[in-house]
């Protein structure tokens, strides 16, 4: 099981490319999607893929810079290049950061298939790293909800089992601290600017760097507090009542981020926060309580209600919906209706 | 005329000049040498006539003189002995007795003969001792001599004359009796009373006199002058032997000299001639000079031409090359400079010196002309140059107004879009002929490399295919049965598919889809063949032939645009790439057969792929 980022902005291809990933991992792979580079910036610092897959053409940042600073980040990833371009330099450049798969559009399915392939047999520790991270993300996510000290009790777990790694695999550890660091040091300056937040030791033991991370982890723990004091609830109403309205448009995170006046990383740690759901998970949930209520309601036919609750095509509405709900729209009409 | 010239232009300038230059300095000599002989002959010849006559005239004058004196000297001994001075006391015999006997009627007395002998004797004695004697003749025949009683013969030419008034000169003869060659002066006694001539004097003389008169005087070193009386007997001759002979015995009598001043010729000799006539002796002196001599000058003249002719040959022979060179070397540089031009080295500099020199004026001329060469190839260049940007401009804004009507990546995206719909809407079809149709696009419209992978090739091909199956639903039907080991030979790209399309537009379409087209390939030797068949409805001869011929056209040409219009562009313009990318031995063969189908095979090399099969 790992997670997928298919980053495009042609909305007709990221679809597909989407829904061959899909068929391609008959549920061993989840798949996000980003509209442009900035989102999927955002949404690997959330989501931790394992794997890209990026067009390069992009609005906002394009996937050689996604690359680029993902590369520079120290995120271990998997990168594919969908490109509409035979372009050396491109290629050239893509090897550089350590690409490795580079496939032409239109992109074949079983091109694609076998690039998946060829990256899950390099993964290697990558899988291992990424559980590390989604526990990680899981634990930050919980901040506000849980009680601080569960919070600091899972905090030492975490850095405590990573800690272990050291005999294992010492590049995933070092790998692993940093970006815990990175990505808590983050989060406390957009909290609150002001904040000074120290760097780890370089020569700092177990114990030290124990102390430290719970200590950040208080940090955090105490500015998310202040912070859901203040109110923001009016923001996130508007949010949702926009995609109440919006919902048949393809509403895409990069929109949402402007519209609530945040930056797209921010919204999207914020929303989840918020609503206990990613935005698209969201947007796909509303989507789908409307197209409930259509096949109730109306005798209007699958493809008919695909297309006006937004989805791109019947097919894809109806593996979502079947997926979601649990079975077919026509069976769920079925059993539900007269 | 024209033959001269090309004959002359067959040797070189250099060669002309020696031969001119020897012309004319040969003629120039020549000539000098013959009018300074005609003139310096005319000129001696001249100086010699005027010369010898004065010589001659004052020869003539002094013995005129001389036989003047002599008959004045004797009037005294002729009109008698004057009456000496101690008169009475010691009577002088002679006084009167010459006279006395002379114009007396007595005959003559011994004693009287013997005192006038005496007289004449002194006479002789006292004032020219050159007279070999002296004769008295009275009118009656009587004589006496200083000789004493000689007997006269009757052939002495003085006896013969007659006794008057005259004086006359008896030229040379051999006087009796003493053979001696003498010249006798005959004057006229006259009577001291009455004037009467009574008798005559005859004085002979010896030629001492006259031949010390003429000793005296010589001409030239063989020249010689002779005394010939007007009874053209030798009077005078350096050669003693010739006195007295007429002139018709000696070899003198060749000679005409009836005018004076000649030149003749005797022999093989030129002499030069002239003479004089004395009015008292009617004589003339002859002034006899072989012209050779008084010419010497003219050998000088001669010898220093001679020397001139070869010093001006050696000038000719030592300093005409030198100055041929000279002449010449701006002529051979310009020669060089216009090889150089007639190659097309326009860029050559023409140097020249400014003066009056032609060939400094024709370098001028010749640099001012290949300046103006330049400059008009420049402009035309320049204008050509112009023309082509021009047209380049405009097939570039073509080109790019076509680039942006079909932007690759708008092509691209969009028939990824249409894939991906066709995908999300699950129309496979769709999907694979928008994936094969971009596929295709692409390797199509990219240029570079020229040669690839027969794999490539084929993965090309199965894409056109693809589509090609596609369009003509069940019936069409093909097959890409290559051997493994042939995928990484390489080949011209794009040279398969078209060949296939070609089959595919002759033969599948025709028959609306119901055709089959096999592609394999083998080795033969060195080479791999391609083969397309298909079971179309093939061609006619006369067709085939057509094809055939023109794809030999193509190859031959090797030019790209010949076959452009040409039907079976696809066959055609492969033919043409393979030829020119591996040689006249590859290519295109066609064969067809009517209503069975037809196989076009690609021959390609292969050999050199086997040693770089591994990489």
């Amino acid at each position: 099981m790992y997670h997928i980022l298919v980053a495009e902005d042609e909305p007709w291809i990221r679809n597909s490319v989407v829904e061959m990933v899909n068929r391609i991992g008959e549920g061993t792979i989840t798949v996000s999607e980003a509209t442009n580079g900035e989102e999927a910036w955002a949404l690997i610092q959330e989501l931790w893929p394992t794997v890209l897959i990026t067009d390069i053409m992009m609005p906002k940042m394009d996937g050689l810079s996604l690359i680029q600073k993902i590369h520079e980040h120290d995120i271990p990833m998997m990168y594919i290049i969908i490109s509409g371009y035979d372009n050396f330099q491109y290629a050239q450049k893509a090897i550089h950061y350590g690409v490795t798969e580079y496939l032409l559009k239109p992109v074949d399915m079983d091109q694609l298939r076998e690039a998946l392939g060829r990256s899950e047999q390099r993964m290697g520790n990558l899988k291992e790293i990424s559980s590390y991270m989604s526990r990680f993300q899981q634990l930050v996510d919980a901040i506000g909800e849980n009680a601080p000290q569960t919070i600091n009790r899972k905090m030492s777990d975490l850095i405590d089992s990573v800690l272990k790694l050291k005999y294992i695999n010492p590049p995933v550890r070092r790998n692993l601290l940093r970006i815990f660091e990175w990505k808590i040091s983050g989060m406390v300056k957009e909290l609150s600017p002001g904040q000074f937040v120290p760097a780890i030791p370089a020569d700092a033991d177990d114990g030290a760097i124990l102390r430290y991370f719970n200590q950040l982890a208080d940090v955090l723990i105490m500015h998310v507090a202040e912070q859901s004091k203040s109110n923001t609830n009016h923001i996130i109403k508007r949010v949702c009542d926009f995609i109440h309205t919006h919902y048949k448009k393809d509403i895409s995170l990069t929109e949402m981020a402007q519209y609530a006046n945040m930056s797209i990383s921010y919204f999207s740690a914020w929303f989840k926060k918020c609503t206990g759901r990613t935005l698209v998970q969201y947007i796909q949930e509303v989507r789908i309580e409307k197209a409930k209520e259509l096949l109730l309601e109306t005798q209007l036919k699958n493809y008919e209600i695909a297309e006006r609750v937004g989805f791109a095509t019947q097919p894809y509405f109806t593996r979502v919906f079947k997926s979601s709900v649990g079975v077919s729209p026509n069976m769920f009409r079925k059993r539900m209706g007269s | 005329m024209n033959r001269f010239k090309r004959y002359l232009y067959r040797y070189s300038i250099k060669q002309k000049m020696i031969v001119a230059f020897l012309t004319v300095s040969l003629l120039g000599v020549a000539t000098i040498a013959m009018s300074a002989h005609y003139y310096y002959t005319k000129a001696t010849t001249q100086d010699f006539y005027n010369i010898a006559r004065s010589s001659s005239a004052s020869l003539n004058h002094q013995i005129d003189r001389y036989f003047k004196q002599l008959i004045q000297s004797t009037s005294a001994v002729i009109a008698g002995p004057l009456p000496s001075i101690g008169g009475v006391f010691q009577p002088n015999r002679e006084a009167g007795a010459i006279q006395a006997w002379l114009t007396g009627d007595e005959p003559l007395t011994l004693s009287n003969r013997l005192v006038i002998e005496d007289a004449l004797r002194r006479y002789i004695a006292i004032n020219y001792s050159e007279i070999e004697s002296l004769v008295l003749l009275k009118e009656n025949g009587e004589s006496v001599s200083s000789n004493g009683q000689a007997k006269y013969r009757l052939e002495e030419p003085w006896l013969r004359l007659p006794i008057d008034e005259k004086t006359s000169v008896v030229p040379t003869y051999e006087s009796y009796p003493y053979q001696i060659p003498v010249v006798s002066l005959v004057i006229p006694v006259h009577s001291t009373e009455n004037m009467r001539v009574v008798g005559r004097l005859v004085i002979n003389l010896s030629l001492s006199e006259i031949n010390e008169i003429m000793g005296k005087t010589s001409i030239g070193k063989t020249g010689r002058f002779i005394i010939v009386s007007s009874s053209d007997t030798i009077v005078y001759d350096p050669d003693s032997s010739l006195l007295g002979k007429p002139l018709s015995e000696t070899p003198l009598d060749d000679f005409h000299l009836a005018v004076p001043d000649t030149l003749q010729k005797v022999g093989n000799m030129d002499y030069l001639i002239t003479f004089t006539e004395s009015d008292f002796t009617e004589w003339r002196i002859l002034a006899v000079v072989p012209l050779q001599e008084m010419a010497t000058g003219l050998d000088v003249a001669t010898k220093s031409l001679l020397i001139v002719l070869l010093v001006m040959f050696l000038f000719v022979i030592l300093v005409v090359p030198f100055l041929s060179k000279l002449l010449m070397e701006p002529a051979i540089r310009l020669k060089k400079v216009m090889h150089e031009v007639e190659r097309g080295n326009l860029a050559v500099q023409v140097d020249y010196h400014p003066g009056k020199d032609e060939l400094q004026s024709l370098n001028r001329s010749f640099g001012k002309m290949i300046g103006q060469l330049n400059n008009l190839i420049d402009d035309v260049y320049r204008y050509q140059l112009r023309q082509m940007q021009l047209e380049v401009q405009q097939k570039d804004a073509m080109i790019k107004a076509l680039q942006g009507q079909i932007n690759p990546h708008f092509l691209y995206n969009t028939l990824d879009i249409i894939r991906s719909i066709a995908f999300l809407e699950e129309v496979p079809r769709i999907v694979k002929i928008a994936g094969n149709l971009a596929s295709f696009f692409r390797y199509t419209a990219k240029l570079d490399p020229l040669e690839v992978t027969l794999r490539e090739e084929i993965e090309h091909l199965s894409k056109y295919l693809e589509i090609i199956d596609i369009r003509f639903m069940q019936n069409f039907q093909s097959n890409v049965c290559v051997n493994e080991k042939f995928m990484s030979a390489r080949l011209v790209k794009l040279s398969l598919q078209p060949i296939v399309e070609n089959a595919v537009k002759y033969a599948v379409e025709p028959k609306n889809g119901n055709a089959s087209i096999i592609v394999n390939a083998f080795d033969e030797g060195d080479d791999l063949i391609l083969e397309v068949a298909d079971n179309g409805p093939g061609m006619s001869a006369e067709r085939l032939e057509d094809i055939r011929s023109s794809l030999i056209q193509v190859a031959e040409r090797q030019g790209a645009d010949h076959y452009a219009a040409r039907e079976s562009l696809g066959l055609a313009n492969v033919h043409a790439r393979i030829v020119l990318q591996y040689g006249m031995r590859y290519g295109i063969a066609i064969d067809s057969f009517q209503s069975r189908g037809t196989v076009v095979s690609i021959r390609i090399p292969y050999r050199k792929v086997r040693s770089d099969n591994k990489s």
